[in-house]
Protein backbone atom coordinates (compact mmCIF):
# COMPACT_ATOMS: atom_id res chain seq x y z
CA UNK A 1 0.00 0.00 0.00
CA UNK A 2 1.28 3.72 -1.23
CA UNK A 3 1.14 6.86 1.06
CA UNK A 4 0.00 8.95 -2.29
CA UNK A 5 -3.22 10.33 -1.68
CA UNK A 6 -4.07 9.89 -5.56
CA UNK A 7 -1.38 7.22 -7.80
CA UNK A 8 -2.36 7.35 -11.26
CA UNK A 9 -0.45 4.80 -13.76
CA UNK A 10 -0.54 4.60 -17.65
CA UNK A 11 -4.01 5.56 -17.39
CA UNK A 12 -5.98 6.22 -20.77
CA UNK A 13 -9.85 7.08 -21.54
CA UNK A 14 -11.09 7.04 -24.87
CA UNK A 15 -14.43 8.28 -25.01
CA UNK A 16 -16.04 5.65 -28.02
CA UNK A 17 -17.83 6.93 -31.44
CA UNK A 18 -21.68 7.13 -30.78
CA UNK A 19 -24.41 8.75 -32.43
CA UNK A 20 -23.49 12.75 -31.98
CA UNK A 21 -19.62 11.62 -31.71
CA UNK A 22 -19.09 10.07 -34.97
CA UNK A 23 -15.14 9.31 -33.97
CA UNK A 24 -13.84 7.88 -30.48
CA UNK A 25 -11.87 10.87 -28.73
CA UNK A 26 -8.68 9.54 -26.36
CA UNK A 27 -9.01 12.37 -23.83
CA UNK A 28 -6.34 10.49 -21.81
CA UNK A 29 -3.45 8.36 -23.44
CA UNK A 30 -1.21 7.06 -20.30
CA UNK A 31 -0.81 9.75 -17.53
CA UNK A 32 1.01 8.75 -14.56
CA UNK A 33 0.27 10.85 -11.38
CA UNK A 34 1.58 11.41 -7.90
CA UNK A 35 -0.34 13.55 -5.24
CA UNK A 36 1.46 14.39 -1.97
CA UNK A 37 -0.75 14.00 0.61
CA UNK A 38 -1.31 17.21 2.61
CA UNK A 39 -1.01 19.60 0.02
CA UNK A 40 -3.00 21.40 -3.25
CA UNK A 41 -1.94 19.80 -6.39
CA UNK A 42 -2.74 21.85 -9.77
CA UNK A 43 -4.06 20.21 -13.11
CA UNK A 44 -3.50 22.60 -15.81
CA UNK A 45 -3.23 22.28 -19.20
CA UNK A 46 -5.60 23.94 -22.21
CA UNK A 47 -9.17 23.63 -23.01
CA UNK A 48 -9.85 19.74 -24.04
CA UNK A 49 -6.44 18.62 -22.29
CA UNK A 50 -8.11 15.87 -20.36
CA UNK A 51 -8.34 17.72 -16.86
CA UNK A 52 -12.06 16.47 -16.29
CA UNK A 53 -12.08 13.55 -18.04
CA UNK A 54 -9.12 12.91 -15.25
CA UNK A 55 -10.69 14.09 -12.44
CA UNK A 56 -14.01 12.11 -13.20
CA UNK A 57 -12.44 8.84 -13.62
CA UNK A 58 -10.45 9.64 -10.23
CA UNK A 59 -13.82 10.67 -8.36
CA UNK A 60 -15.40 7.17 -10.15
CA UNK A 61 -17.62 9.05 -11.89
CA UNK A 62 -16.17 7.26 -15.37
CA UNK A 63 -13.94 4.09 -15.83
CA UNK A 64 -10.86 4.24 -17.41
CA UNK A 65 -10.12 2.44 -20.63
CA UNK A 66 -6.51 1.32 -19.43
CA UNK A 67 -4.24 2.02 -16.85
CA UNK A 68 -4.83 2.65 -13.01
CA UNK A 69 -5.45 4.93 -10.32
CA UNK A 70 -5.86 4.56 -6.85
CA UNK A 71 -7.29 7.31 -4.49
CA UNK A 72 -5.88 7.11 -0.86
CA UNK A 73 -4.43 3.82 -1.94
CA UNK A 74 -7.57 2.71 -3.02
CA UNK A 75 -8.52 1.28 -6.21
CA UNK A 76 -10.83 3.52 -8.81
CA UNK A 77 -12.52 0.57 -10.15
CA UNK A 78 -12.10 -2.70 -7.65
CA UNK A 79 -12.60 -0.15 -4.89
CA UNK A 80 -14.97 2.53 -5.92
CA UNK A 81 -17.20 2.03 -2.70
CA UNK A 82 -13.89 2.52 -0.61
CA UNK A 83 -12.92 5.83 -2.37
CA UNK A 84 -16.70 7.08 -2.70
CA UNK A 85 -17.01 7.34 1.12
CA UNK A 86 -13.47 9.53 1.17
CA UNK A 87 -13.84 12.20 -1.35
CA UNK A 88 -15.18 15.00 -2.36
CA UNK A 89 -16.07 16.46 -5.88
CA UNK A 90 -16.60 20.12 -6.82
CA UNK A 91 -17.29 19.99 -10.78
CA UNK A 92 -17.54 24.07 -11.56
CA UNK A 93 -20.18 24.49 -13.08
CA UNK A 94 -24.20 25.55 -13.06
CA UNK A 95 -24.97 21.91 -12.45
CA UNK A 96 -24.86 19.77 -9.68
CA UNK A 97 -27.45 21.59 -7.33
CA UNK A 98 -31.24 21.63 -7.24
CA UNK A 99 -31.70 25.13 -8.38
CA UNK A 100 -35.28 25.67 -6.85
CA UNK A 101 -34.88 24.85 -3.56
CA UNK A 102 -32.40 26.75 -0.78
CA UNK A 103 -28.93 25.87 -0.22
CA UNK A 104 -29.54 24.78 3.04
CA UNK A 105 -32.15 22.33 1.78
CA UNK A 106 -29.39 21.10 -0.39
CA UNK A 107 -27.22 20.65 1.88
CA UNK A 108 -29.40 18.66 4.06
CA UNK A 109 -30.01 16.06 1.28
CA UNK A 110 -26.34 15.84 0.62
CA UNK A 111 -25.38 15.83 4.11
CA UNK A 112 -27.94 12.53 4.21
CA UNK A 113 -26.63 10.48 1.64
CA UNK A 114 -22.75 10.79 3.36
CA UNK A 115 -24.74 9.46 6.09
CA UNK A 116 -25.57 12.22 8.22
CA UNK A 117 -28.98 12.54 9.43
CA UNK A 118 -31.38 13.93 11.50
CA UNK A 119 -29.13 16.67 14.40
CA UNK A 120 -25.84 15.36 13.08
CA UNK A 121 -27.13 16.18 9.89
CA UNK A 122 -27.96 19.53 10.45
CA UNK A 123 -25.19 20.23 12.76
CA UNK A 124 -22.79 19.89 9.69
CA UNK A 125 -25.06 21.77 7.53
CA UNK A 126 -25.04 25.09 9.44
CA UNK A 127 -21.37 24.43 10.11
CA UNK A 128 -20.56 24.47 6.46
CA UNK A 129 -23.05 26.93 5.61
CA UNK A 130 -21.42 29.35 8.39
CA UNK A 131 -17.79 28.51 6.92
CA UNK A 132 -18.74 29.41 3.30
CA UNK A 133 -20.21 32.50 4.16
CA UNK A 134 -23.53 31.95 3.57
CA UNK A 135 -25.17 32.47 6.33
CA UNK A 136 -27.89 35.27 5.53
CA UNK A 137 -28.52 33.36 2.55
CA UNK A 138 -29.09 29.90 3.43
CA UNK A 139 -33.24 30.01 2.85
CA UNK A 140 -32.16 31.63 -0.71
CA UNK A 141 -32.45 29.25 -3.59
CA UNK A 142 -29.72 28.56 -5.03
CA UNK A 143 -31.05 29.59 -8.36
CA UNK A 144 -31.08 33.57 -6.85
CA UNK A 145 -27.88 33.46 -5.54
CA UNK A 146 -25.18 34.96 -7.94
CA UNK A 147 -21.96 32.59 -9.68
CA UNK A 148 -19.31 33.19 -6.63
CA UNK A 149 -22.04 32.27 -4.02
CA UNK A 150 -23.38 29.30 -5.88
CA UNK A 151 -19.61 28.33 -6.51
CA UNK A 152 -19.30 28.34 -2.59
CA UNK A 153 -22.37 26.05 -1.65
CA UNK A 154 -20.56 23.66 -4.32
CA UNK A 155 -17.52 23.62 -2.06
CA UNK A 156 -20.06 23.31 0.94
CA UNK A 157 -21.72 20.13 -0.68
CA UNK A 158 -18.24 18.96 -1.77
CA UNK A 159 -16.98 19.09 1.81
CA UNK A 160 -20.44 17.58 3.11
CA UNK A 161 -19.03 14.08 3.92
CA UNK A 162 -15.91 15.38 5.71
CA UNK A 163 -13.55 14.17 2.66
CA UNK A 164 -10.06 13.58 2.81
CA UNK A 165 -9.16 13.96 -0.37
CA UNK A 166 -11.26 16.66 -2.31
CA UNK A 167 -11.40 17.19 -6.45
CA UNK A 168 -11.87 20.44 -7.46
CA UNK A 169 -12.71 20.91 -11.00
CA UNK A 170 -12.15 24.94 -11.98
CA UNK A 171 -13.56 26.15 -8.61
CA UNK A 172 -12.71 29.42 -9.42
CA UNK A 173 -13.89 29.88 -12.74
CA UNK A 174 -16.18 33.01 -13.60
CA UNK A 175 -15.25 34.22 -9.28
CA UNK A 176 -15.25 38.59 -9.34
CA UNK A 177 -11.20 38.86 -7.90
CA UNK A 178 -12.25 39.24 -3.93
CA UNK A 179 -14.69 36.06 -4.48
CA UNK A 180 -11.73 34.43 -5.97
CA UNK A 181 -9.06 35.60 -3.16
CA UNK A 182 -11.69 34.40 -0.61
CA UNK A 183 -11.95 31.08 -2.20
CA UNK A 184 -8.32 30.54 -1.95
CA UNK A 185 -8.28 32.12 1.41
CA UNK A 186 -11.03 28.86 2.49
CA UNK A 187 -9.03 26.80 0.31
CA UNK A 188 -5.76 27.23 2.51
CA UNK A 189 -8.21 26.99 6.19
CA UNK A 190 -8.90 23.47 4.56
CA UNK A 191 -5.58 22.19 3.65
CA UNK A 192 -4.55 23.12 7.55
CA UNK A 193 -7.33 20.61 8.39
CA UNK A 194 -5.37 18.10 6.54
CA UNK A 195 -7.24 17.32 3.33
CA UNK A 196 -5.21 17.21 0.14
CA UNK A 197 -6.51 18.92 -3.32
CA UNK A 198 -6.58 18.35 -6.80
CA UNK A 199 -7.67 21.60 -8.54
CA UNK A 200 -7.96 22.08 -11.95
CA UNK A 201 -7.49 25.50 -13.09
CA UNK A 202 -7.13 27.91 -15.78
CA UNK A 203 -5.47 30.66 -13.76
CA UNK A 204 -2.04 30.54 -13.28
CA UNK A 205 -0.76 32.78 -11.14
CA UNK A 206 -3.96 31.01 -8.66
CA UNK A 207 -1.45 27.51 -8.99
CA UNK A 208 1.47 29.51 -8.27
CA UNK A 209 -0.08 30.33 -5.11
CA UNK A 210 -2.26 27.88 -4.11
CA UNK A 211 -0.18 24.58 -5.26
CA UNK A 212 2.90 23.32 -4.05
CA UNK A 213 2.99 21.10 -7.31
CA UNK A 214 1.71 21.23 -10.52
CA UNK A 215 0.82 19.16 -13.52
CA UNK A 216 0.54 19.97 -17.04
CA UNK A 217 -0.82 17.68 -19.34
CA UNK A 218 -2.11 18.67 -22.98
CA UNK A 219 -4.08 16.57 -25.36
CA UNK A 220 -3.97 13.87 -23.18
CA UNK A 221 -0.68 13.45 -22.06
CA UNK A 222 1.58 14.38 -19.34
CA UNK A 223 4.08 17.11 -19.82
CA UNK A 224 5.29 18.07 -16.51
CA UNK A 225 5.04 17.57 -12.92
CA UNK A 226 6.81 20.31 -10.60
CA UNK A 227 7.23 21.60 -7.58
CA UNK A 228 6.07 25.33 -7.87
CA UNK A 229 8.95 27.03 -6.18
CA UNK A 230 11.34 25.00 -8.80
CA UNK A 231 9.09 25.35 -11.59
CA UNK A 232 11.52 28.24 -13.61
CA UNK A 233 14.24 25.80 -12.97
CA UNK A 234 12.28 23.03 -15.43
CA UNK A 235 12.34 24.87 -18.29
CA UNK A 236 15.13 24.08 -20.69
CA UNK A 237 15.02 27.73 -21.49
CA UNK A 238 17.77 30.24 -20.88
CA UNK A 239 18.07 32.80 -18.02
CA UNK A 240 16.67 36.37 -18.64
CA UNK A 241 17.62 39.49 -17.64
CA UNK A 242 15.49 43.22 -17.08
CA UNK A 243 17.28 46.24 -17.83
CA UNK A 244 16.13 49.90 -18.49
CA UNK A 245 17.86 51.47 -21.55
CA UNK A 246 17.44 54.95 -22.73
CA UNK A 247 18.73 54.49 -26.32
CA UNK A 248 19.00 51.91 -29.19
CA UNK A 249 22.65 51.69 -28.99
CA UNK A 250 22.78 49.02 -26.21
CA UNK A 251 20.09 46.97 -27.69
CA UNK A 252 21.63 46.69 -30.85
CA UNK A 253 25.40 46.32 -28.90
CA UNK A 254 23.44 43.66 -27.00
CA UNK A 255 21.86 41.72 -30.32
CA UNK A 256 25.30 41.91 -31.92
CA UNK A 257 26.85 39.57 -29.25
CA UNK A 258 25.56 36.66 -29.59
CA UNK A 259 25.00 36.29 -26.03
CA UNK A 260 20.90 36.63 -26.27
CA UNK A 261 18.54 35.14 -28.48
CA UNK A 262 16.76 38.16 -28.07
CA UNK A 263 15.67 41.24 -26.55
CA UNK A 264 12.03 42.29 -26.58
CA UNK A 265 10.81 45.93 -24.83
CA UNK A 266 8.24 44.48 -21.58
CA UNK A 267 5.58 46.62 -20.95
CA UNK A 268 6.90 49.77 -19.21
CA UNK A 269 8.21 52.02 -21.86
CA UNK A 270 12.39 51.92 -21.89
CA UNK A 271 12.34 48.52 -20.11
CA UNK A 272 13.63 45.61 -21.51
CA UNK A 273 14.28 41.95 -21.10
CA UNK A 274 17.47 40.08 -22.81
CA UNK A 275 17.06 36.27 -22.90
CA UNK A 276 20.71 35.08 -22.66
CA UNK A 277 21.62 31.57 -24.84
CA UNK A 278 22.38 30.14 -21.77
CA UNK A 279 23.97 30.46 -17.85
CA UNK A 280 27.18 31.29 -18.84
CA UNK A 281 26.94 33.60 -21.13
CA UNK A 282 24.06 35.40 -18.71
CA UNK A 283 26.67 36.10 -16.62
CA UNK A 284 28.48 37.89 -19.52
CA UNK A 285 25.25 40.25 -20.78
CA UNK A 286 25.34 41.56 -17.31
CA UNK A 287 29.35 42.76 -17.64
CA UNK A 288 28.34 44.01 -21.32
CA UNK A 289 25.29 46.00 -19.92
CA UNK A 290 27.36 46.99 -16.71
CA UNK A 291 29.91 48.35 -18.73
CA UNK A 292 27.25 50.77 -20.18
CA UNK A 293 26.42 51.89 -16.81
CA UNK A 294 23.36 50.36 -16.66
CA UNK A 295 22.36 48.98 -13.20
CA UNK A 296 18.57 49.13 -12.87
CA UNK A 297 18.93 45.52 -14.13
CA UNK A 298 16.93 42.12 -12.22
CA UNK A 299 17.46 38.40 -13.13
CA UNK A 300 14.50 36.33 -12.65
CA UNK A 301 14.03 32.81 -13.66
CA UNK A 302 10.64 32.06 -15.81
CA UNK A 303 7.63 32.20 -14.45
CA UNK A 304 5.02 29.52 -14.24
CA UNK A 305 2.89 31.30 -16.59
CA UNK A 306 6.02 31.22 -18.78
CA UNK A 307 7.26 27.77 -18.48
CA UNK A 308 2.95 26.90 -19.08
CA UNK A 309 3.07 29.03 -22.21
CA UNK A 310 6.47 27.27 -23.65
CA UNK A 311 5.44 23.83 -22.83
CA UNK A 312 1.83 24.16 -24.12
CA UNK A 313 2.74 26.23 -27.40
CA UNK A 314 1.06 29.52 -28.11
CA UNK A 315 -2.05 27.86 -30.02
CA UNK A 316 -4.33 30.58 -29.00
CA UNK A 317 -7.96 29.03 -29.45
CA UNK A 318 -6.73 25.99 -31.65
CA UNK A 319 -7.20 22.67 -29.58
CA UNK B 1 -15.45 19.76 10.87
CA UNK B 2 -13.40 18.11 13.28
CA UNK B 3 -12.78 14.37 12.89
CA UNK B 4 -12.59 12.83 9.13
CA UNK B 5 -15.65 10.44 9.68
CA UNK B 6 -16.45 7.79 7.62
CA UNK B 7 -19.42 7.23 5.76
CA UNK B 8 -21.40 4.28 5.96
CA UNK B 9 -20.82 1.25 4.35
CA UNK B 10 -22.08 0.48 1.50
CA UNK B 11 -25.71 -1.53 1.45
CA UNK B 12 -26.92 -2.38 -2.12
CA UNK B 13 -30.18 -3.93 -0.88
CA UNK B 14 -31.08 -1.76 2.31
CA UNK B 15 -32.75 1.74 1.65
CA UNK B 16 -31.12 4.63 4.25
CA UNK B 17 -33.69 6.03 6.39
CA UNK B 18 -32.16 9.09 6.34
CA UNK B 19 -31.86 9.72 2.89
CA UNK B 20 -35.59 9.00 2.57
CA UNK B 21 -36.39 11.42 4.65
CA UNK B 22 -34.61 14.33 3.02
CA UNK B 23 -35.44 13.19 -0.33
CA UNK B 24 -39.52 13.53 0.61
CA UNK B 25 -38.61 16.89 2.26
CA UNK B 26 -36.41 17.91 -1.12
CA UNK B 27 -39.47 16.52 -3.16
CA UNK B 28 -42.14 18.55 -1.29
CA UNK B 29 -39.47 21.76 -1.39
CA UNK B 30 -39.01 21.64 -4.91
CA UNK B 31 -43.08 21.05 -5.34
CA UNK B 32 -43.86 23.89 -3.59
CA UNK B 33 -41.93 25.85 -5.75
CA UNK B 34 -44.18 25.28 -8.78
CA UNK B 35 -47.26 24.54 -7.04
CA UNK B 36 -48.90 26.96 -3.67
CA UNK B 37 -51.69 25.07 -2.65
CA UNK B 38 -54.41 27.17 -4.68
CA UNK B 39 -52.73 26.56 -8.02
CA UNK B 40 -52.62 22.66 -7.24
CA UNK B 41 -56.59 23.26 -6.73
CA UNK B 42 -57.21 25.36 -9.65
CA UNK B 43 -55.09 23.68 -11.68
CA UNK B 44 -53.56 19.84 -11.24
CA UNK B 45 -57.02 19.02 -9.01
CA UNK B 46 -59.28 20.56 -11.39
CA UNK B 47 -57.83 18.84 -14.25
CA UNK B 48 -57.71 15.24 -13.10
CA UNK B 49 -61.38 15.88 -11.31
CA UNK B 50 -62.62 16.60 -15.21
CA UNK B 51 -60.78 13.39 -16.08
CA UNK B 52 -62.08 11.20 -13.98
CA UNK B 53 -65.78 12.70 -14.69
CA UNK B 54 -65.40 12.39 -18.25
CA UNK B 55 -64.68 8.43 -17.69
CA UNK B 56 -67.82 8.60 -15.22
CA UNK B 57 -70.14 9.82 -17.39
CA UNK B 58 -69.59 7.56 -20.30
CA UNK B 59 -71.54 5.74 -17.83
CA UNK B 60 -74.16 8.08 -17.76
CA UNK B 61 -74.30 7.57 -21.32
CA UNK B 62 -74.62 3.66 -20.87
CA UNK B 63 -77.34 4.23 -18.33
CA UNK B 64 -75.56 2.16 -15.78
CA UNK B 65 -75.19 3.46 -12.35
CA UNK B 66 -72.92 0.60 -11.62
CA UNK B 67 -70.98 1.79 -15.03
CA UNK B 68 -70.61 4.89 -13.68
CA UNK B 69 -69.22 3.24 -10.46
CA UNK B 70 -67.15 1.43 -11.96
CA UNK B 71 -65.31 3.58 -14.16
CA UNK B 72 -65.02 6.25 -11.79
CA UNK B 73 -63.85 4.52 -8.72
CA UNK B 74 -61.58 2.47 -11.63
CA UNK B 75 -60.32 6.06 -12.69
CA UNK B 76 -59.57 8.06 -9.52
CA UNK B 77 -57.67 5.21 -7.98
CA UNK B 78 -55.50 5.63 -11.31
CA UNK B 79 -54.35 8.87 -10.43
CA UNK B 80 -52.07 7.98 -7.79
CA UNK B 81 -50.20 6.01 -10.24
CA UNK B 82 -50.28 8.38 -12.78
CA UNK B 83 -48.65 10.88 -10.39
CA UNK B 84 -46.40 8.71 -9.04
CA UNK B 85 -45.10 7.66 -12.33
CA UNK B 86 -43.77 11.04 -12.55
CA UNK B 87 -40.94 9.87 -11.15
CA UNK B 88 -39.90 9.34 -14.61
CA UNK B 89 -39.29 12.92 -15.37
CA UNK B 90 -37.32 13.23 -12.16
CA UNK B 91 -35.18 11.05 -12.95
CA UNK B 92 -34.80 12.50 -16.25
CA UNK B 93 -34.27 16.01 -14.59
CA UNK B 94 -31.61 14.75 -12.06
CA UNK B 95 -29.32 14.00 -15.42
CA UNK B 96 -30.22 17.48 -16.85
CA UNK B 97 -29.32 19.68 -13.75
CA UNK B 98 -25.80 17.64 -13.21
CA UNK B 99 -27.31 15.34 -9.85
CA UNK B 100 -27.64 12.16 -11.03
CA UNK B 101 -23.35 11.51 -11.44
CA UNK B 102 -23.17 13.23 -8.04
CA UNK B 103 -26.08 10.56 -6.71
CA UNK B 104 -24.84 7.51 -8.45
CA UNK B 105 -21.24 8.33 -7.36
CA UNK B 106 -22.31 9.30 -3.60
CA UNK B 107 -21.68 6.34 -0.62
CA UNK B 108 -25.45 4.99 -0.69
CA UNK B 109 -26.92 2.21 -2.39
CA UNK B 110 -28.83 2.26 -5.65
CA UNK B 111 -32.26 1.01 -3.59
CA UNK B 112 -31.47 4.39 -1.59
CA UNK B 113 -31.23 6.78 -4.59
CA UNK B 114 -33.63 4.86 -6.42
CA UNK B 115 -36.98 5.25 -3.30
CA UNK B 116 -35.88 8.55 -2.76
CA UNK B 117 -36.21 10.17 -6.10
CA UNK B 118 -40.18 11.56 -6.26
CA UNK B 119 -41.36 9.85 -3.30
CA UNK B 120 -43.38 13.19 -3.07
CA UNK B 121 -45.35 12.30 -5.90
CA UNK B 122 -46.81 9.41 -3.90
CA UNK B 123 -47.90 11.30 -1.34
CA UNK B 124 -49.89 14.25 -3.90
CA UNK B 125 -51.61 11.24 -5.90
CA UNK B 126 -52.97 9.52 -2.46
CA UNK B 127 -54.25 13.15 -1.97
CA UNK B 128 -55.53 13.47 -5.67
CA UNK B 129 -56.93 10.02 -5.92
CA UNK B 130 -58.80 10.46 -2.20
CA UNK B 131 -60.38 13.61 -2.73
CA UNK B 132 -61.16 12.81 -6.27
CA UNK B 133 -62.89 9.50 -5.48
CA UNK B 134 -64.82 10.84 -2.74
CA UNK B 135 -65.96 14.08 -4.27
CA UNK B 136 -67.05 12.50 -7.68
CA UNK B 137 -69.06 9.42 -5.53
CA UNK B 138 -70.81 12.35 -3.94
CA UNK B 139 -71.58 14.39 -7.19
CA UNK B 140 -72.80 11.27 -9.02
CA UNK B 141 -75.10 10.22 -6.24
CA UNK B 142 -73.09 6.90 -5.63
CA UNK B 143 -73.24 5.58 -2.24
CA UNK B 144 -70.27 6.04 0.27
CA UNK B 145 -69.27 5.39 3.58
CA UNK B 146 -66.47 7.07 5.82
CA UNK B 147 -64.89 3.79 6.79
CA UNK B 148 -65.34 2.44 3.67
CA UNK B 149 -62.93 5.28 2.17
CA UNK B 150 -60.66 5.64 5.32
CA UNK B 151 -60.15 1.84 4.36
CA UNK B 152 -58.96 2.64 0.79
CA UNK B 153 -56.59 5.26 2.19
CA UNK B 154 -53.61 2.80 2.99
CA UNK B 155 -54.48 0.68 -0.36
CA UNK B 156 -54.03 4.12 -2.30
CA UNK B 157 -50.87 4.16 -0.43
CA UNK B 158 -49.80 1.07 -1.63
CA UNK B 159 -50.63 1.41 -4.70
CA UNK B 160 -48.58 4.63 -4.82
CA UNK B 161 -45.77 2.99 -4.02
CA UNK B 162 -45.89 0.19 -6.32
CA UNK B 163 -46.57 2.63 -9.03
CA UNK B 164 -43.17 4.71 -8.07
CA UNK B 165 -41.20 1.52 -8.24
CA UNK B 166 -42.37 0.80 -11.35
CA UNK B 167 -41.86 4.15 -12.51
CA UNK B 168 -38.66 4.04 -10.62
CA UNK B 169 -37.45 1.15 -13.43
CA UNK B 170 -39.32 2.94 -16.38
CA UNK B 171 -36.99 5.61 -15.45
CA UNK B 172 -33.52 3.89 -14.88
CA UNK B 173 -34.38 2.96 -18.59
CA UNK B 174 -34.04 6.70 -19.50
CA UNK B 175 -30.94 7.45 -17.60
CA UNK B 176 -29.45 5.39 -20.57
CA UNK B 177 -31.91 6.27 -23.11
CA UNK B 178 -32.59 10.20 -22.02
CA UNK B 179 -34.62 12.38 -24.45
CA UNK B 180 -37.40 9.46 -24.60
CA UNK B 181 -38.71 10.13 -20.79
CA UNK B 182 -42.28 11.16 -22.30
CA UNK B 183 -42.70 8.26 -24.29
CA UNK B 184 -41.61 6.22 -21.93
CA UNK B 185 -43.66 7.95 -19.14
CA UNK B 186 -47.08 7.59 -21.30
CA UNK B 187 -46.47 4.03 -22.66
CA UNK B 188 -45.48 2.98 -19.23
CA UNK B 189 -48.52 4.85 -17.78
CA UNK B 190 -50.83 3.36 -20.54
CA UNK B 191 -49.81 -0.20 -19.56
CA UNK B 192 -51.95 -0.01 -16.29
CA UNK B 193 -54.28 2.16 -17.03
CA UNK B 194 -55.56 -0.47 -20.40
CA UNK B 195 -54.69 -3.51 -18.26
CA UNK B 196 -55.21 -3.26 -14.60
CA UNK B 197 -58.96 -2.90 -14.41
CA UNK B 198 -59.57 0.59 -14.34
CA UNK B 199 -62.29 1.16 -17.31
CA UNK B 200 -62.77 -2.94 -18.43
CA UNK B 201 -62.38 -6.07 -15.73
CA UNK B 202 -59.20 -7.48 -15.98
CA UNK B 203 -60.98 -10.72 -17.23
CA UNK B 204 -61.85 -8.58 -20.52
CA UNK B 205 -58.39 -9.13 -21.62
CA UNK B 206 -57.71 -12.81 -23.35
CA UNK B 207 -55.46 -14.58 -20.63
CA UNK B 208 -52.19 -13.52 -21.65
CA UNK B 209 -52.92 -9.97 -20.98
CA UNK B 210 -55.04 -10.48 -18.40
CA UNK B 211 -51.99 -12.44 -16.96
CA UNK B 212 -49.90 -9.63 -17.70
CA UNK B 213 -51.93 -7.32 -16.17
CA UNK B 214 -50.51 -9.35 -12.83
CA UNK B 215 -47.52 -7.86 -12.55
CA UNK B 216 -48.92 -4.14 -13.20
CA UNK B 217 -49.57 -1.37 -10.85
CA UNK B 218 -52.88 -0.58 -9.90
CA UNK B 219 -54.07 -4.22 -10.72
CA UNK B 220 -54.36 -5.45 -7.14
CA UNK B 221 -54.91 -2.63 -5.52
CA UNK B 222 -57.71 -1.46 -7.34
CA UNK B 223 -59.52 -4.82 -7.05
CA UNK B 224 -59.23 -4.64 -3.19
CA UNK B 225 -60.54 -1.10 -3.23
CA UNK B 226 -63.65 -1.99 -5.21
CA UNK B 227 -64.21 -4.56 -2.20
CA UNK B 228 -63.91 -2.80 0.24
CA UNK B 229 -66.53 0.24 -1.43
CA UNK B 230 -68.86 -2.65 -2.23
CA UNK B 231 -68.65 -3.63 1.40
CA UNK B 232 -67.18 -7.18 0.61
CA UNK B 233 -65.14 -9.36 3.46
CA UNK B 234 -62.62 -7.81 4.78
CA UNK B 235 -60.58 -10.63 4.21
CA UNK B 236 -61.31 -10.82 0.80
CA UNK B 237 -59.84 -7.09 0.55
CA UNK B 238 -56.74 -7.92 2.14
CA UNK B 239 -55.73 -10.41 0.21
CA UNK B 240 -55.66 -8.74 -2.95
CA UNK B 241 -54.33 -5.46 -1.34
CA UNK B 242 -51.10 -7.95 -0.12
CA UNK B 243 -50.43 -8.97 -3.94
CA UNK B 244 -49.64 -5.18 -4.56
CA UNK B 245 -46.55 -4.23 -2.45
CA UNK B 246 -45.61 -8.13 -3.95
CA UNK B 247 -45.88 -6.54 -7.30
CA UNK B 248 -43.72 -3.51 -6.13
CA UNK B 249 -41.18 -5.26 -4.75
CA UNK B 250 -41.00 -7.08 -7.85
CA UNK B 251 -40.22 -3.50 -9.70
CA UNK B 252 -37.87 -2.40 -7.04
CA UNK B 253 -35.86 -5.03 -7.52
CA UNK B 254 -35.73 -5.01 -11.37
CA UNK B 255 -35.50 -0.87 -10.73
CA UNK B 256 -32.15 -1.49 -9.01
CA UNK B 257 -30.61 -4.02 -10.81
CA UNK B 258 -31.72 -1.64 -13.80
CA UNK B 259 -30.35 1.66 -12.61
CA UNK B 260 -26.91 0.01 -11.33
CA UNK B 261 -26.69 -1.36 -14.84
CA UNK B 262 -27.44 1.91 -16.84
CA UNK B 263 -25.05 3.54 -13.99
CA UNK B 264 -22.28 1.67 -15.07
CA UNK B 265 -22.97 1.71 -18.61
CA UNK B 266 -22.99 4.93 -18.56
CA UNK B 267 -19.56 5.19 -16.54
CA UNK B 268 -18.20 3.29 -19.22
CA UNK B 269 -19.58 4.76 -22.03
CA UNK B 270 -18.78 8.86 -20.68
CA UNK B 271 -22.49 10.01 -20.95
CA UNK B 272 -23.18 9.79 -17.41
CA UNK B 273 -22.91 13.58 -16.77
CA UNK B 274 -24.67 14.28 -20.10
CA UNK B 275 -28.37 14.86 -21.46
N1 LIG C 1 -18.52 12.60 -22.47
C1 LIG C 1 -17.69 12.77 -23.48
N2 LIG C 1 -17.88 12.14 -24.65
C2 LIG C 1 -17.04 12.28 -25.68
N3 LIG C 1 -15.92 13.03 -25.64
C3 LIG C 1 -15.65 13.70 -24.51
C4 LIG C 1 -16.52 13.61 -23.36
N4 LIG C 1 -16.00 14.38 -22.38
C5 LIG C 1 -14.87 14.92 -22.87
N5 LIG C 1 -14.66 14.51 -24.14
C6 LIG C 1 -13.49 14.88 -24.98
O1 LIG C 1 -12.31 14.52 -24.29
C7 LIG C 1 -11.32 15.54 -24.44
C8 LIG C 1 -10.89 16.02 -23.07
O2 LIG C 1 -11.96 16.72 -22.47
P1 LIG C 1 -11.91 17.25 -20.98
O3 LIG C 1 -13.26 17.76 -20.66
O4 LIG C 1 -11.34 16.20 -20.11
O5 LIG C 1 -10.88 18.46 -21.11
P2 LIG C 1 -10.49 19.60 -20.06
O6 LIG C 1 -9.02 19.55 -19.90
O7 LIG C 1 -11.29 19.47 -18.82
O8 LIG C 1 -10.89 20.91 -20.84
P3 LIG C 1 -11.45 22.32 -20.30
O9 LIG C 1 -10.27 23.09 -19.82
O10 LIG C 1 -12.04 22.94 -21.51
O11 LIG C 1 -12.45 22.04 -19.24
C9 LIG C 1 -11.95 16.60 -25.32
O12 LIG C 1 -11.52 16.39 -26.63
C10 LIG C 1 -13.42 16.36 -25.19
O13 LIG C 1 -14.10 16.72 -26.37
MG1 LIG D 1 -12.71 20.67 -17.87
Amino acid sequence: MTDLAVEVRGLRRVYQARRGAPEARTALDGIDLDVVPGQIHGLLGPNGAGKTTLVKILSTVLLPTEGTARVLGYDVVEHRQDVRTRIGTVFGSERGLYARVSVRRNLLFWASLYGLSGRVGRHRTEQLIERVGLAERADDRVEELSKGMVQRVHLARGLIGDPRMVFLDEPTTGLDPVAALDFRALLGELLAEGRTFLLTTHDLDEAAALCAEVTVIDRGTLLMTSNVRDVGRRLAAPDRVDFDAEDNMVLEKLRGSGLVNGVSELDKPGRYRAEATSKESLTSVIRLLADEGITSLSTSPPTLEEVYLQLVGDRGMAV
Amino acid sequence: MSGMNQAPTHRFWLPNRGVLVQSIALGIAEFRTFYTLRAWLAGWFVRVLAQVAFFASIGLLLHSKDQVRYLLVGNAVALVCLEATVVVLTMAAERFQGTLELLATSPVGPVTVLLGRGLNWVLTGVVSSALTLTLLLLVFGQTLSVPGLLGCLPVLLLIGLTSHFYGSALGAITLRFPRVEWMVLNVGFMMPMTLSGVNVPVSFWPTPLAALAQVFPVTHGLAAIRTILSGGSMSHALGQAALEPMVGMGWLVIGALLYRRMVESSRRRGSLGLF
